[in-house]
């Protein structure tokens, strides 16, 4: 079967970000990102390349070999090596590849979602990131070691990061909380300012929370 | 007569917050169930505050209360205080000098199963908050009707209610929005039903409007739901009416309704 369709191309920068699946079996990754490279001819030949494993699980054998294999055949310009999952990118960061910096690994810990809203009183504490498919009402609090997700109105407490990450984010579809927390910061937000009602990502930017409006 | 069920509908009257018009409700609702032919029981189950006797005008009947029955003190029949002013309409007070310890889950939850099968209906008038009291008030009822005032603590209070009784798998719980001020809103002081609404989740059984006749009628013990014919007697008959089962589109009070014909006019007429 040909996987090289499951191997993309994007423009990142003044590079080309390598998209390569977990679809894509480990004995035929190669074939795969080969098939593709070729098919690409010289458009990836000499650009800076960013090769993206997304959450594959990798060993320090598979990335001798992807190296023997895949990278070697060809005169490749490798800027970054990416990878979700967290044993893959301390395997990387061993071998001395350049990861990128403060990237947010997969740590292996389930997502929690809550399929309703969460009324005043409800509490849901999670080793891991939350995502709500509803509203957070007023009285209602989520304590998440990872990311907070609300589809709906955030009226209530987000505390992302509880346990000291600042690497995470609250993400809300309807920004209306009065407080918010990320790690061991806190925000209070002043009623009806500019982010009330919108669509809203906030996260931490040298050491201070900031909010940002999510756009299309 | 037509429109009876043969189970009794059990259904607890609550709100979280205090004053936002619980046993208002209980003592209208209940009257207007009793006016449309429904054998009702009324029971009050805030111990220790009993109010709703008053409101419904029954104070002065009082021989036994909820604490004798469960006590085994007296019957369930002896305990009821029959409405003398309309058919099939009987009180059960609370007892004023004990406490809401007074009663077990356990114990409130035999006493709604033995009134099960005799009365169509059973009201149940919660006390404030969230402890003892109203677990004892809601552990029996099947359904909950659950009121608030267009103030954000009422609702807040409210939506915590809502969740214990959802956790408590309650498998009907409605909304009454009370005290509504169709002026203030209109100015943005208060809340819109549709906020309420929105935020509570919860399918909305009526509005009633801020009305003075319901501070007349608390102190004459006259419900107003049997016979009146203001705004908020208007509003809590449809209640009744939609707690039946019929289609009763919801009206939303206007900022003339309470006001009397002269201020009608010169609200026409911006005076």
């Amino acid at each position: 079967m040909d996987y090289s369709r499951k191997v993309q191309f994007k423009g990142e920068g003044e590079g080309i970000r390598l998209l390569i699946s977990e679809d894509i079996p480990m004995d035929c990754l190669h074939d795969a990102v080969n098939t593709a490279l070729d098919k690409a001819e010289k458009l990836a030949i000499g650009v800076p390349l960013i090769l993206d494993f997304k959450m594959r699980p990798l060993t320090q054998k598979d990335v001798v070999s992807f190296l023997s294999n895949v990278v070697m055949k060809r005169p490749l310009k490798i800027k970054e090596w990416r990878v979700l999952d967290r044993g893959g990118k301390e395997v990387l960061d061993r071998m001395g590849f350049k990861t990128q910096e403060g990237q947010r690994t997969y740590q292996g810990k389930g997502t929690l979602f809550v399929q309703r809203s969460l009324r005043s009183g409800n509490t849901i504490e999670h080793d891991g990131d939350v995502i709500v498919l509803g509203n957070v009402n007023e009285g209602a609090e989520i304590y998440a070691t990872g990311s907070v997700c609300v589809w709906g109105k955030l009226c209530g407490l987000a505390h992302a990061g509880c346990e000291g990450d600042d690497d995470v984010f609250i993400i809300a579809g309807s920004f209306e909380a009065n407080q918010v927390r990320i790690s061991d910061k806190i925000s209070y937000v002043q009623p009806d300012t500019f982010w009330t009602g919108k669509p809203v990502k906030v996260y931490v930017d040298q050491g201070k929370i900031v909010v940002s409006e999510l756009s299309g | 007569m037509e429109g009876y069920s043969l189970d009794t509908r059990i259904i607890v009257v609550t709100s979280g917050k205090g004053g936002v018009g619980k046993t208002t409700v209980t003592a209208n609702i209940s009257a207007a169930l009793a006016k449309e032919g429904y054998s009702v029981v009324a029971i009050d189950a805030d111990i220790g505050l009993r109010n709703l006797d008053v409101v419904m005008g029954l104070e002065n009947r009082i021989v036994y209360n909820l604490v004798d029955v469960v006590e085994k003190s007296c019957r369930l029949e002896q305990a009821l205080v029959r409405d003398k002013r309309v058919n099939n309409l009987y009180l059960l007070p609370a007892a004023q000098t004990r406490t809401k310890d007074a009663v077990s889950p356990e114990q409130m939850l035999e006493l709604c199963e033995s009134l099960r099968g005799s009365y169509d209906f059973v009201i149940i008038d919660s006390p404030a908050g969230i402890e003892g009291g109203f677990r004892n008030a809601a552990v029996a009822a099947d359904e909950a009707l659950v009121v608030a005032t267009p103030e954000v603590s009422s609702v807040r209070d409210a939506d915590r209610i809502i969740g214990l009784l959802e956790s408590d798998g309650k498998r009907s719980i409605n909304l009454i929005v009370n005290r509504y001020r169709p002026q203030m809103v209109k100015k943005g002081n208060m809340l819109d039903v549709s906020d309420v609404s929105e935020i509570l989740a919860v399918k909305l059984l009526g509005v009633v409007p801020e009305d003075e006749e319901v501070v007349v009628s608390t102190n004459k013990g006259e419900p107003l739901s049997l016979g009146h014919n203001s705004p908020a007697a208007r509003a809590f008959r449809n209640i009744c009416h939609r707690l039946l089962g019929k289609d009763i589109p919801l009206q939303y009070p206007n900022e003339n309704e309470g006001k009397g014909f002269w201020e009608g006019i010169k609200s026409l007429f911006r005076l």
